[in-house]
């Protein structure tokens, strides 16, 4: 039962439901107030204060390369823990649904056609009755793929900002 | 002429006494006849020329008399002619004070009528008002409880605002404790095993939290239902309000002119009653005035009867009055006769007087 069932938390984006493993989640916050940070890469929103913790909170639809959209009652911030440093980064989502398990039966391995997010970050497709989830490693697309950005934001959050940061386009990183 | 025959008689007397061989006596004796006679005749003639003269002028008198008869009776044609003429003409002013009567019969008829038609516009200009401010008095109910209505619906928006905030708080609240539920259940699953029942609980409390929220949303659904309707009700409330304010002043217009009819109609069948006034009194003057013409007529026709009555009078009076002309002329005529006559003998007389004096000498 362990083995064929993990526990994700759902999500969605732009009307696509997202899934990732529960362990990823530290805990979900409504969307606090974001201080913008200067020269950090376009899909940082900024950063907030978390309990006396500064993070940085990214806005996924940004980093996706999904247009923006004015957020909602519904919008939320998931709170990611880096694998590398255990550091909190912030991610805003549309709406976060629940807390549920998914089978590995119902899983599928991806199809390697999907553009909007590496197929690195994608683990698989899960099936729950006529919708689709698709299984994300948020730990993957915020801070391996992104270490440049994350460490600029980081500097910028814990010492004196640096003159110049080099933008990252998201995509640009293949496997 | 006496005295010649006196002095005739004495000589022939003297005569007889001288001269025995003429019968003095006698002679005298004739002589004092025929003086006698001569006497006799001139004052005969006398008479007879009198006569004469006293029957030319009777003559004279009685054609007078027939001429102003003629005159009297033309006269009394031409009254008799009058009066005639003046009772036709009373028969005609008769008739015309007749149908002058009946004219203001009709008209006293007519007027009658107007004034009981007056006397309905009345009732109906006076019902019309009474109607009018019924409906007015209505309408001002109407629009108080329009007030009423207004304040209530207002309170009533404003309370539901109030439960709308209410339902927002609970929202709130429910979407805060499905965020709690959405982290206890988190928590649970990265505890794993150990966490189950706590995730169980979890989920009980985010689907109440969801259920809440569900059912909040309804309120609020409803609530908005509810203040769109309030809202509307007090649009027509206010429009009810205008439109009675309208119907106000329509109603004010319509009573102005119903007082304006009713006073009208007032000074209407005031002067109906005047002419009626003026029509009894015509009415009565007309009957005097026929009563007078048929006096006038009565007398008229009297004057006539008399008149012709006179004429006929007159008519006899005439022949009366041509017959003593003419008897008077036969007397006349018989007096010429006997005067010429008489003129004969006292020629004859004074001759045999001559004769009779010579022979006393």
């Amino acid at each position: 039962m362990m083995s064929n069932e993990k526990q994700i938390v759902l999500f969605s984006l732009d009307g696509v439901l997202y899934g990732t493993d529960v362990h990823q989640v530290r805990e979900i916050r409504e969307v606090q107030d974001i201080t913008p940070v200067p020269y950090a890469p376009f899909y940082i929103e900024g950063v907030t204060n978390l309990r006396g913790e500064v993070i940085p909170v990214i806005d996924l639809r940004k980093r996706f390369g999904i247009k923006e959209k004015s957020r909602g009652e519904k919008s939320k911030i998931m709170i990611v823990v880096q694998n590398e440093d255990k550091k909190a980064v912030g991610i805003i989502v549309d709406s976060v649904m629940e807390v549920m398990s998914v089978s590995q039966s119902d899983t599928e391995r991806t199809p390697d056609i999907l553009t909007t997010v590496d197929s690195d970050c994608v683990l698989g497709i899960a099936k729950r009755g006529e919708d689709l989830i698709i299984l994300l490693d948020l730990q993957k697309v915020i801070s391996k793929k992104n270490a440049e950005a994350t460490e600029a934001i980081e500097e910028l959050a814990t010492s004196s900002a640096e003159s110049s940061t080099p933008e990252t386009p998201p995509a640009e990183i293949s496997g | 002429m006496s005295r010649k025959h006196n002095e005739g008689e004495e000589k022939l007397f003297e005569r007889s006494k001288d001269k025995k061989d003429i019968d003095y006596n006698a002679l005298s004796e004739a002589l004092k006849r025929v003086n006698t006679l001569v006497k006799l005749v001139t004052n005969a003639k006398q008479s007879a020329t009198n006569l004469k003269e006293y029957t030319a002028n009777a003559s004279k008198v009685s054609d007078q008399l027939s001429t102003n008869i003629q005159q009297l009776a033309t006269a009394s044609q031409q009254v008799s002619e009058g009066a005639q003429r003046l009772s036709k003409i009373a028969e005609e002013s008769a008739k015309n004070m007749n149908t002058l009567s009946t004219l203001l019969n009709e008209t006293a008829k007519a007027s009658q009528t107007v004034n009981s038609t007056t006397q309905e516009v009345l009732e109906r200009a006076n019902k019309v008002a009474e109607m009018g401010s019924k409906a007015s008095e209505t309408i001002r109910n109407i629009r108080e409880r329009m007030g009423q209505v207004l304040k209530s619906v207002d309170n009533m928006v404003s309370t539901i605002e109030r439960v709308g905030k209410l339902t927002s708080s609970i929202t709130d609240v429910a979407s805060q404790t499905n965020m709690l539920a959405l982290n206890a259940a988190i928590e649970a699953a990265r505890v794993g095993e150990a966490g189950r029942g706590f995730a169980v609980v979890a989920d009980a409390v985010k689907n109440l939290a969801s259920q809440t929220r569900e059912t909040a949303s309804e309120a609020e659904a409803s609530i908005n239902d509810i203040k769109e309707a309030g809202s509307s009700v007090f649009n027509l409330a206010q429009q009810s309000n205008k439109e009675t304010v309208d119907g106000e002043q329509v109603i004010r217009v319509s009573l102005e002119g119903a007082n304006q009819i009713r006073e009208a109609i007032q000074n209407v069948a005031k002067i109906m009653e005047d002419l009626n006034a003026q029509v009894q009194q015509g009415m009565a003057s007309a009957k005097e005035v026929v009563k007078a013409i048929d006096e006038v007529a009565s007398v008229a026709q009297e004057s006539a009867s008399a008149a012709e009555e006179a004429s006929a009078g007159v008519e006899e009076q005439s022949a009366a009055a041509e017959e003593m002309a003419t008897i008077s002329k036969r007397i006349m005529n018989e007096a010429e006769q006997a005067e010429s006559r008489l003129i004969e003998i006292l020629a004859e007389a004074e001759e045999l007087q001559g004769i009779l004096r010579s022979l006393a000498e």
